[in-house]
């Protein structure tokens, strides 16, 4: 007996969607046009009469909210609740950043994501002499509790949610977050947030790597295994394929990479005793928005009914929320240009659209200095109010997976997961991601993506806008934000501070313990948190697990 | 095919660096491949390297060009070390030239320090590679014998 | 050229970067520094490391430096790669795998280009050699471009050749043995955490390990069979195969005491002059050879030469005096080196 697709319809929407808004009721502003007509949370081909037409819906689309999860993981999107608009924000020192931070949540922002600078990010205090001229430029400087405990004073940890950008020291800043939720009486189950923790990446295509990869996988899982039972509301890695699309892969290898890195991270897991559909649902991603609009919304389409279909075919996940793929986008950064910077507005608009129609959970939309340097007030807040136009004034979060059915969409999101397939194929022919690493391949096709990408704008096959076409005079370029070079001073200034004022005998107890645990096989969160506690050092703790782990050494072109 | 001529001299050396902790050599990578294909020697030293392990190979590669690619600000504080310690080592007849995220209000302050060019985003590479000729000569100069 | 070779012998790095910079072109004050190079130098070994692209020449050569370091050893490393055939530039990548002896005084790594030069050597690389022997460096380590046909330059060159192979080259393996006969003192199977490795290190041992009579590493040369050149012996041991993997530096240790044993065996008086001449042959072989086929090109070149082509298609000459022709005009040809360009 087969259904039609109008009676699978219905039980979508007397089941799941009913189950939804009873949960989330629907905003009823949106649920009109701007011209008063009712707009349907989904539209479906109901009038399909073939029934191999009927199959292929159900198969390839399906409902949001249900396996394959192509037309979105959640059944009323944002009818009931807009994604996220988390900009990303970070620079100098815990005050300046602070300040920053209570600025976008005083003017709507409605998550907090925290910038770090690249010390910090590669496991290396202020005062070290890789350090040098990099302090606070490109995010915040954090060397120990203290730095955080600024960096979130008067902000409510139970009423925020906070995404980390933080890889190679995520478990440091992990356990800092929970240290200062703890001072601020809330319970780690309470806390909410992301950590980046997508060491993969970094060897691909972002290079703040630290360890080598197998010690690195071994903290991630260390890291998955306590926050399933401690921070259960915390998403334990975002992986990522925005880094790579911005050293210039395509959106098919965007989806390919990144997809294959998941499955090496499910796998550490699974391989380090943890249960699948326990650490599965808090596996979340990040990807990168182009301004080929529709392109993007095939591709976040296609990344989401392949990774569906890859946990259900290849782990065996039984829990539908361990097969969505929720992700975060930030608009692309490389696509920003130094002239004409006013266009980077109407870029980052496309780049946005895309992504909210692509069903995004959280969006970040880049500022149209940031071609130049780290984003002025003002153009941040142009930025927050791009997201905020397209939330309340262009009616395209009214209905879920609006441009499904369109001819062009659709065959693009076929083609992208195919390709993306053949990706992951390739990828396990030879090992697994950490071997495709080693041996360069993802690395190289990137570099090759990249070139192309570059020779057709120098040969003038690629128009961008004001670069080689549509040319002025320039005047004198935008205000932009600097560093002051003060900053530097400050944080050694505290750094020591700190230093001086600590146990330095629980410190040295607590970095023994860890060391020697990083010699075993313990879980070393724990170790860390009672670390951090102490006030020991970024540095300082990186520094112990250096010589147990070693560091990793980048494959060349 | 090969035209057998003797090059009486070589092409000319270039070394692209990357000083700091900067993990973005997208535009590095290009670079080099691009220089490369003008007919340059190209020595690209990979990501995280300091500024004294830039100058000495720079010195015992004897390069022509030395140019820094940096995305992460810190390029005056690393910039002037670089050019600090190619004073000290006497090699002044290195060319050096910058890329990256570096404003124009900065510039004055680099080519103080000796960069002859500095070469924002969105500089076509025609713009790269004649500003480098017109420094150091074409890619690769041939000369036939002389004499029959 | 005292003072310059005064300076070199201090080490002064600025002199030895430029003194290799001199050598790399082809004028008349570079052959006087070769000259006078070649006469002080040929003491210390050399070790010549080849093998396919990718299969981790840099990384142990990377790994091999720390460990002579740590022994206390100055050491020279001359890198080869290719000059693109199109452009004329070239990749010169193998350095970056080294940085991490970038600021140490007691290691200096040069990078050369082929610039067209077949058989994975540069003209310059044996020039360069030698300055690094005059600086004080000893050993010297050479890198050479090579996948298994061509290495026959590096044999002449190094007093020792080490091969080095990984998994992942397929069929290419035969051919790369084949040309393994006529070169290596040592084959090093690399990635041996990988079970591809070990299978091929096994086939190695197949193939070469108990070979009573070595391949002769280099073939006596009859013309000077009576007087001229010593013949070398021919090894009496078979190539010394060791497996490794270079990235953690697991076996490097090893394979270093290996290539000192071997060293040792190959630093009797007879065999240092033995090799030394070899090298010289080798050099003015490579260099005349170099000039005569840019003297052909030259005649090949020339208005009168496509007459006698042709007269040789349609059967009116015969090759020999085409080719007799064709030397003579050749033979006019001057190849003394241009005057010195100015260097700014």
């Amino acid at each position: 007996m087969s259904h039609t697709l109008r009676s699978e319809f219905e039980r979508w929407k007397s089941e799941t969607l009913a189950k939804a808004v009873g949960r989330m009721p629907e905003q009823p502003e949106r649920t009109v046009t701007v011209s008063g007509r009712p707009v349907e949370a989904l539209y479906v081909p109901d009038d399909l009469t073939d029934e191999a037409a009927r199959r292929a819906y159900l198969e390839q689309l399906g409902f949001p909210g249900e396996h394959p999860f192509t037309r979105g993981v959640q059944p009323t999107m944002y009818r009931s609740r807009f994604w996220t608009m988390r900009q990303y924000a970070g620079f100098a020192t815990a005050e300046e950043t602070n300040q920053r931070y209570r600025f976008l949540l005083a003017n709507g922002q409605t998550g907090l994501s925290v910038a770090f600078d690249l010390p910090t990010q590669i496991g290396y205090d202020s005062d070290h002499p890789l350090a040098e001229g990099e302090i606070g430029k490109v995010g915040v400087a954090i060397d120990t509790l203290a730095d955080m405990e600024v960096l979130f004073d008067s902000i409510p940890l139970d009423k925020v949610s906070t995404s980390m950008t933080i890889n190679a020291p995520a478990s440091v800043l992990l356990a800092m977050y929970i240290a200062v939720g703890a001072k601020q009486g809330v319970p780690a189950e309470k806390l909410t947030g992301t950590i980046q923790n997508d060491v993969l990446k970094e060897y691909i295509a972002r290079g703040t790597y630290i360890f080598p990869p197998a010690p690195s996988l071994r903290v991630i899982t260390n890291i998955f295994a306590y926050a399933a039972r401690n921070v259960p509301r915390f998403n334990t890695i975002s992986v990522s394929g925005y880094h790579m699309r911005e050293a210039g892969c395509t959106a098919a290898q965007e989806v390919g990479f990144t997809l294959a890195d998941g499955i090496e991270y499910v796998q550490a897991a699974i391989n380090a005793g943890l249960d699948v559909d326990k650490f599965a649902p808090r596996v979340a991603f990040f990807f990168g928005a182009m301004t080929d609009v529709l392109e993007e919304v095939a591709k976040f389409r296609a990344a989401r009914r392949l990774w569906a279909r890859i946990m259900t075919e290849r782990f065996g996940a039984t829990n539908p929320r361990s097969c969505m793929l929720r992700f975060h986008t930030q608009t692309c950064g490389a696509t920003l240009t130094a002239q004409q910077v006013d266009n980077n507005v109407v870029r980052v608009a496309l780049q946005a659209l895309s992504a909210v129609l692509g069903g995004t959970q959280s969006l970040h939309t880049n500022s149209r200095d940031e071609a130049l340097a780290l984003p002025t007030e003002k153009a941040v807040q142009v930025a927050l109010r791009t997201q905020q136009i397209i939330a309340h004034e262009s009616g395209v979060a009214h209905t879920v997976d609006p441009l499904a059915g369109c001819y062009y969409v659709e065959k693009l999101t076929d083609q992208i997961e195919a390709e993306a397939r053949a990706i992951i194929q390739k990828v396990d022919e030879m090992g697994g991601m950490v071997r495709a690493i080693e041996q360069h391949y993802p690395q190289g096709e990137i570099e090759r993506s990249a070139y192309q990408y570059q020779q057709e704008i120098e040969r003038d096959e690629r128009v961008i806008v004001g670069v080689n076409r549509y040319r002025t005079e320039e005047n004198a370029q935008p205000e932009i934000l600097t560093i002051d070079p003060a900053v530097t001073r400050r944080q050694i200034e505290r750094l020591n501070k700190v230093r001086g004022e600590r146990d330095a005998t629980a410190v040295n107890r607590a970095l023994d313990a860890l060391e020697q645990a990083a010699r075993g096989d313990d879980n070393l969160m724990p170790l860390i948190l009672d670390a951090v506690q102490a006030y020991a050092s970024v540095g300082e703790i990186c520094g112990r697990l250096r010589t147990v782990f070693g560091e990793y050494e980048e494959v060349s072109m | 095919m090969n035209d057998r001529t003797v090059t009486a001299t070589r092409p000319k050396r270039i070394l692209i660096g990357k000083v700091g902790l900067d993990g973005h050599d997208r535009g590095a990578k290009f670079i080099v491949r691009a220089l490369r294909n003008a007919g340059y020697e190209v020595i690209y030293t990979g990501i995280r390297r300091t500024p004294e392990q830039i100058v000495r190979t720079a010195v015992d590669e004897d390069v022509d060009a030395v140019g820094l690619s940096l995305l992460s600000g810190a390029h005056k504080e690393l910039f002037a070390r670089v050019s600090e310690l190619i004073k000290a080592e006497g090699a002044d007849n290195v060319v050096l030239f910058a890329g990256g995220t570096i404003p124009d209000k900065d510039i004055p302050y680099l080519k103080s320090l000796g960069f002859r060019h500095v070469f924002t985003p969105g500089v076509p590479l025609s713009e790269i590679l004649s500003a480098l000729e017109q420094e150091l000569g074409a890619g690769s100069t041939s000369v036939t014998e002389a004499s029959p | 050229m005292d003072a310059l070779l005064d300076k070199l012998r201090q080490g002064d790095r600025r002199s030895l970067a430029r003194a290799m910079s001199l050598v790399d072109g082809q004028d008349a004050q570079a052959e006087a520094l070769t000259d006078r190079l070649r006469r002080s130098t040929g003491q210390v070994p050399w070790w010549g490391f080849t093998g396919p692209p990718g299969v981790g020449k840099s990384t142990l050569i990377d790994a091999l430096l720390t460990i002579l370091r740590q022994r206390g050893r100055r050491i020279g490393v001359v890198a080869v790669d290719p000059t693109s055939p199109m452009s004329d530039g070239a990749l010169l990548g193998d350095r970056v795998r080294m940085m991490r002896h970038a600021v140490d005084r007691d290691v200096f790594i040069r990078s050369l280009a082929t610039h067209h030069r077949e058989g994975g050597l540069s003209d310059a690389t044996i020039h360069c050699a030698r300055i690094l022997e005059v600086g004080g460096f000893d050993p010297v380590l050479i890198e050479t471009v090579g996948v298994g046909q061509n290495e026959v330059d590096i044999a002449s060159v190094a007093d020792l050749s080490v091969v080095i192979l990984g998994p992942g080259y397929g069929d290419d393996i035969q051919l790369i043995k084949a040309g393994l006969l006529e070169v290596a003192d040592l084959v090093v199977v690399n990635k041996c955490d990988l079970p591809e490795a070990n299978r091929l290190l096994k086939e190695v041992h197949a193939e070469f390990g108990g070979m009573p009579q070595a391949y002769p590493a280099q073939s006596s040369d009859p013309e000077t069979a009576d007087g001229g050149v010593p013949s070398p012996q021919p090894r009496a041991k078979s190539p010394v195969i060791v497996g490794i993997e270079a990235k953690s530096g697991i076996g490097v240790d090893d394979l270093l005491d290996r290539l000192l044993e071997c060293d040792a065996a190959a630093r009797t008086p007879e065999q240092r002059e033995c090799h030394r001449r070899r090298r010289v042959l080798g050099e003015i072989r490579r260099s005349a050879m170099h000039r005569y086929e840019l003297a052909l090109d030259r005649a090949l070149s020339a208005p009168d030469a496509a007459d006698l082509v042709n007269r040789l298609e349609t059967g009116a000459v015969s090759l020999e005096s085409v080719i007799a022709a064709l030397s003579e005009a050749a033979l006019r040809f001057d190849f003394s080196p241009p005057a010195p360009r100015i260097r700014s």
